[in-house]
Order: structure tokens, then sequence, then C-alpha cells
């Protein structure tokens, strides 16, 4: 036989409305991703505690527990691949371990900002460092460059001190923020006919 | 194969409202149009059509193999360069793709010959796979048509079983599904794939191609800011390359169906390259980029954006003098030119045959008449079977 044996018309049915016409959606938020600008400040990037000890000699305890959260917060937030190629291909070979049964990029460096208001302990903010990863991959665009769980780029791998944005220290997950939408479509406005498709 | 005019079934138009098949009059005309089916018989089914299709496809992902190496024509194929590198990548690690469909003309007899390739957004899935199924279903049930007629459409099947395959490698993700606003026959066509991706076990949601959004961690949204980290999208990746939120395409974390590297498959450039590594194969026409000498030893031919969809902006010489041309938004990016090869005619109709191939299996055809030479989206669609 070369037809489907065996459709579901059941599954098949629908309801006999009309078609939707989707939900209207009016507030665009515009902006970007600013590194530096106003609220720009300096991130200081360590790839361990100790390298973190060397630059901070009193504070060997806090360079050691926000090693340890930047690792855990990575350990949630950093892309998954379903395989350890598309994650080597992304990140390079060696540079990717199985994580709860997904693969994910090895933490590489984190970041610390300043610290701010007055009664601050500390010149360093060590509550929330950032986890930072590299490409070694050279067709990854953060090839040798500090990239974000999110993708945000820090600059080159070799810089320690770098200025970003305030915005940067903010935790990710649940947080994200939609700066725009309709990005897409617009070549339909020009287009003569009923549909895309060939 | 015979074209045979045949009784409706009264209460198709029932049938249609109960399954959402919403798209079966366009524009005030016939778009589905049962009042006739094709026939083949099986030889021609396999031998002309199946056997080929899989050939052709197979040609067509050495010329994708060899373009990607090869900056000048990744140039030539008018693909922007930012997206060089990540076709390259997507290709090479064979990125899953889901589903194309060849155009063929073909009359029934000698070599099927090879209009096109619609390998990023193919339309006319469901009226393919699901609809034109269930009429030979009902017809069959109803006396009407041999128990023994059989159909060239394993596409529901196929795609159920590709988007099972697909899901293993995705665990745990919602797969998206997109298609732009204000066109009932695109929608119907992701609907159509939905269903069957959620047969398949996958969690499924909508979302309008305009309304994506981009959040502050640089991943594309839903309406409801939720992260697209894979997405069906029923919109030309030429077209996504050049907009807005193009930029944002490598850096998303969103896998995508179809793959980036059909870019390169679904670009009329194929033409040409096809008949440069294959030359007078039976199944292709002679084809060159615009400004090629050879085309001074083609009598006829047909010139075709590089980017065009559904017949837009197609024209045909004959003896060198513009014949016929349709209307159209492309073109801008440059034309290649085909040997002019006209479609068989059954009566006042000019018949093409679309070739389905789920990844890279043939699934099934999708017949499709039109008044004029060159077939356009309002072409109407008839049913087929095998006897």
């Amino acid at each position: 036989m070369k037809r489907s044996g065996n459709i579901d018309l059941q599954k098949m049915r629908k309801a006999p409305a009309g078609v939707s016409n989707g939900v209207k959606f009016s507030a665009v938020i515009a902006g970007s991703w600013l590194l530096t600008g106003c609220d720009s400040q300096d991130g200081f990037i360590y790839r361990d505690a100790q390298e973190c000890t060397l630059d901070n000699p009193t504070q060997p305890i806090q360079c050691e527990s926000a090693y340890r959260r930047a690792l855990s917060d990575w350990n949630r937030e950093a892309p998954r691949y379903s395989r350890m190629q598309d994650c080597e291909y992304d990140f390079g070979y060696g540079d990717c371990r199985n994580y709860q049964n997904h693969f994910i990029p090895l933490l590489a460096g984190f970041m610390l900002g300043e610290a701010v208001g007055q009664d601050a302990e500390y010149d360093i903010d060590f509550d929330r460092p950032r986890g930072l990863t590299r490409s070694r991959s050279h067709r990854s665009p953060a090839y040798l460059k500090w990239v974000g769980a999110s993708g945000d780029l820090y600059g080159d791998y070799g810089k320690r001190k770098v200025s970003v944005s305030s915005k940067a220290f903010k935790p990710t997950k649940g947080s994200s923020k939609v700066l725009g939408r309709g990005g897409f479509g617009k070549t339909v406005s020009s287009r003569a006919s009923s549909s895309w498709g060939g | 194969m015979l074209r045979i005019p045949f009784a409706e079934r009264p209460d198709w138009k029932q049938t249609a409202e109960q399954f959402g098949f919403h798209f079966h009059t366009l524009y005030g005309e016939a778009y589905w149009d049962e009042s006739a089916y094709y026939q083949f018989t099986l030889e021609q089914i396999e031998q002309d059509i199946e056997a080929p299709t899989a050939e052709i496809h197979q040609m067509c992902l050495e010329v994708v193999d060899k373009v990607v190496r090869d900056p000048q024509l990744m140039e030539q194929f008018c693909i922007p360069e930012t997206f060089w590198d990540q076709i390259a990548r997507s290709w090479y690690e064979r990125e899953p793709s889901l589903y194309s469909r060849i155009d063929l003309a073909y009359d029934g007899s000698g070599p099927a010959k090879l209009y096109e390739n619609n390998a990023d957004t193919p339309t006319s899935l469901y009226e393919t796979g699901f609809w034109q199924w269930l009429w030979l279903e009902q017809q069959v049930d109803r006396g009407h048509i041999d128990r023994r007629a059989d159909q060239f459409n394993s596409l529901q099947e196929q795609l159920i079983r590709r988007f099972e395959q697909l899901r293993l490698r995705q665990p745990g993700h919602t797969l998206h599904f997109a298609s732009c606003k204000d066109t009932v026959e695109d929608r119907g066509t992701v609907q159509y794939l939905q269903d069957c991706a959620e047969q398949a076990g996958i969690s499924c949601d909508f979302v309008y191609v305009e309304d994506i959004g981009i959040n502050d961690r640089q991943r594309f949204v839903d309406l409801s800011a939720r992260p697209i980290s894979w997405l069906f999208k029923l919109y030309p990746w030429e077209f996504m390359q050049r907009e807005d939120y193009g930029v944002h395409i490598s850096q998303s974390h969103t896998r995508f169906i179809e793959p980036i590297w059909k870019t390169v498959l679904s670009n009329k450039c194929l033409l040409p390259l096809l008949w440069q590594l294959f030359p007078n194969h039976p199944n292709l026409l002679p084809a060159y980029f615009d400004g090629d000498p050879r085309i001074s030893e083609l009598n006829h031919y047909v010139r075709k954006p590089i980017y065009s969809r559904e017949g837009a902006n197609v024209a045909i010489y004959r003896d060198g003098e513009l014949v016929q041309q349709a209307e159209g938004p492309y073109g801008q990016e440059g034309y290649i030119v085909q040997g002019f090869h006209p479609l068989p005619r059954f009566g006042d109709n000019h018949t093409l045959i679309g070739s389905w191939l789920v990844n890279d299996q043939p699934a099934g055809i999708s017949v499709r008449e039109d008044r004029n030479a060159i077939t356009q989206d309002l072409s109407r669609f008839l049913p087929h079977i095998i006897l």
C-alpha cells in the first residue's frame, strides 16, 4: 500500500468554529542589551577561586563561595544540549560535560561586579557572581570570548576587567524581559499572494 | 495517467468544516476540486515519480554540500555573508530536516522533469496528507471507487514518524509553530503539522511570526514571554535573514525546522548547479545563471527570480521573445534561466505534480491544475488514485 494505513480521524476533527484571529498585542518595549553607557560598571573576571584570592588576598572565603555560587547558577542556566557533539560544536572539543541527562559547556570563569552603596563591606560584590564560559570553536561567535549563560558576550577571553551594564549582574532565570516584538514578518507587507508556501 | 471527471461527495463541505479545512475556497475560487481525479498506474508512480524523487533529492543534497564549502557560490546564491558559517555548520552537523516538496512536470510517460525544489516552506500539505486521503477512503467506502484503488500518500504517517525521531533529539522541549497572520492557508498548514507533532508525543505551542519577540537574554519568545527553544517556522529563511531579528538568529539557542541549511536547498540557484553537476540527467532541465552564453542555445526558456514562490515573477520566452509573465514582488536578487518544458495539458488544464519528501523519503504526491501555463498559488488541487 502506498498510502497511510491508519489515520486517527478522531484526532483530526476540529471544533466547527472559525479560525482564530490570534491575540492582539500592543505594548512593545524597545531597547537593547547595552554593555556600556550611563549605567556601566566594572566587572572583574576570574577563572577560579584561587585567581580571585590572588586579587583579593583578604577574602579567600568570599572568593570560594562566589565560585560555588557561580557554578551552581551555571548548572541551572547554561545552554543545554541533548547531544555531546552539539555542545562541543558550539564550545569546543572537551569543553562540555554531562549534567542531568543534558550536556552543558564547562564553567570557565566567573565575573564579580563592583559593590554599590556606601555601607558595602567590600569593594567587590561577592554575592552576585556571574558564571562565564568561552568557546574554543572558531565557528562560534563566542570564539575565545567570555560569554554568559544567555549568550551575552563580555570581550576577549584574555581580559580580566571589563566594563558591563549593571544589568549583567541580575539573575537570569525567571526574570527575562521582553525587549521587543515584530522583528520578523516585515517582508509580509510587500508580498503579492496569500501564502509563502511554494 | 488519466484525468477522470467524477461526482463530488455531496457532503464534502460539511466534512471540511468538521475537520477544520477552511481554505478549500480561496478568494471566491475553488481551490479543492473533486469534480475530477487523476489516475496513475503503480509503475508510473514507482518508476517515474517515487524513485526519481529520491534521486533528485540526493542530487540536490550534493549541490548543498558543494555550495556551503564555496564562498563564491554562497555569494552567487545571494546568501548574506553573516550566515555562511552558520549554514555550513548546520549542514556539516546534518541538522535534521522535516519535509520538502519538489515540483515535477510529468504526463504519464517518459522522465518527469524537475521544475524546482520547495524545500523550506512548502504548503498544500494538509490537502495532500490528510484531505485527499479522506476523499479516497470515503469514495471507496461509498462504493464509488474500486476497493483496489490506492494512493501515493504516506505523508501523514511519515510526518508523525519523523516527529517521533525529532522528539528524541529535543527531549522535554516545547515545539513552537509559527506562521504569518492573515493567511488562513498557512495557518491551516501549520495546524496540521502541529497535529502530527502532538500525535508523536511532542508538546506544542503556536505563535504568529509577527508576534515573536526577543528578550534580554537574546532568546526568541512567544506572546507569553516564554522562550522559544525549538521552532517550526512557515516563513522563508531568506526573509528572516534579512529582517530586523536576523542578527539574533545565531545566538538565540533556538533550533529551527526547517534547519538553516535549507537556505541553499530552496534557492533557485540550485537548478543551474544541478545541471552543472549532473548534465543531461533525464529528470533535469538545462539551467544556467542569468547572462550565461549557453542560454542562447535554448530556443525556449523560463526566467525565474532566485528567490520566488508560487510562480511569482516567472517569465516564459519563446525564440528569445517574452510570451508570458507572472506578476510579483521578487527578482531584486537576480534570476536564473531554465529550459522551457511545458506542463502537460489535460483538457484545458496545465497539470503539475508536487512530489513530497519527509526527510529524504518520498512520501506522496499532490496534483495541481491551472488554466495558466505558470501555476500560481490559486491553482486547484485535485485528488489522485493508483489503479
